[in-house]
């Protein structure tokens, strides 16, 4: 796969346009199977661990399902963001920029959402999951022992 | 290597990785059941457990 995607970022790529359709078959299993298994990772975490270690920590009947969903819509954004991230540069391959040009690319855009998202994680969550500040509440004064 | 099929290749290939990771992705929730399970005992148990990490 890396030599065939070597070829096309040389001048030889007429070579391998026969196995166009063949490897943008293989891609499209390679996609279907990276969001199958986070998926299936993602939900059999929750339901096998993260559901029952709150259940016991906070003394409250677990919700699996709620859960599931809100680690799914958080794996879901994340995912999407970092394949298309690097899908774009990698098919402008076939528009004939050099595959290592396209994996620099790649790479520095996975760089850049990597520190957005670390920098910026509680206005994400905020908008996962519109929720609203402690401190605004009529529980004010619990923010801080949250904070420690 | 010429009479292979190109479509067959990236299909078997396909294939093969949709079940690899799903397969994968299993062991590593299951591992996690089972470390979670362990320090569950470990704490009903009176001790303290280890740091669980993932």
């Amino acid at each position: 796969m890396i030599a065939v995607a070597w070829r096309l970022g040389t001048s030889d790529s007429a070579a391998f346009m026969p196995y166009l359709q063949a490897l943008l078959l293989l891609l499209l299993l390679a996609i279907i199977a990276g969001a199958i298994s986070s998926l299936l990772l993602t939900i059999l975490i929750v339901i096998w661990a993260v559901a029952a270690a709150r259940s016991n920590l906070r003394g409250l009947p677990s919700l699996p399902a709620g859960l599931a969903w809100h680690w799914v819509k958080d794996m879901l954004v994340s995912n999407t963001v970092h394949m298309v991230l690097w899908v774009i540069p990698l098919a402008l391959v076939f528009c004939g920029i050099h595959i290592w040009v396209a994996i620099v690319i790649g790479s520095l855009c996975q760089l850049l959402v990597t520190t957005l998202r670390a920098t910026n994680q509680v206005i994400l969550m905020r908008w996962l999951y519109p929720s609203t500040p402690i401190q605004q509440t009529e529980w004010a004064q619990l923010g801080q022992r949250i904070q420690a | 290597m010429a009479n292979l099929n190109p479509f067959v290749v990236a299909t078997g290939a396909g294939l093969a990785a949709i079940l690899w990771f799903c397969l994968i992705s299993v062991a590593r929730a299951y591992t996690m059941r089972r470390a979670y399970r362990s320090a569950l005992a470990t704490v009903q148990a009176g001790a303290q457990p280890h740091l669980i990490a993932y």
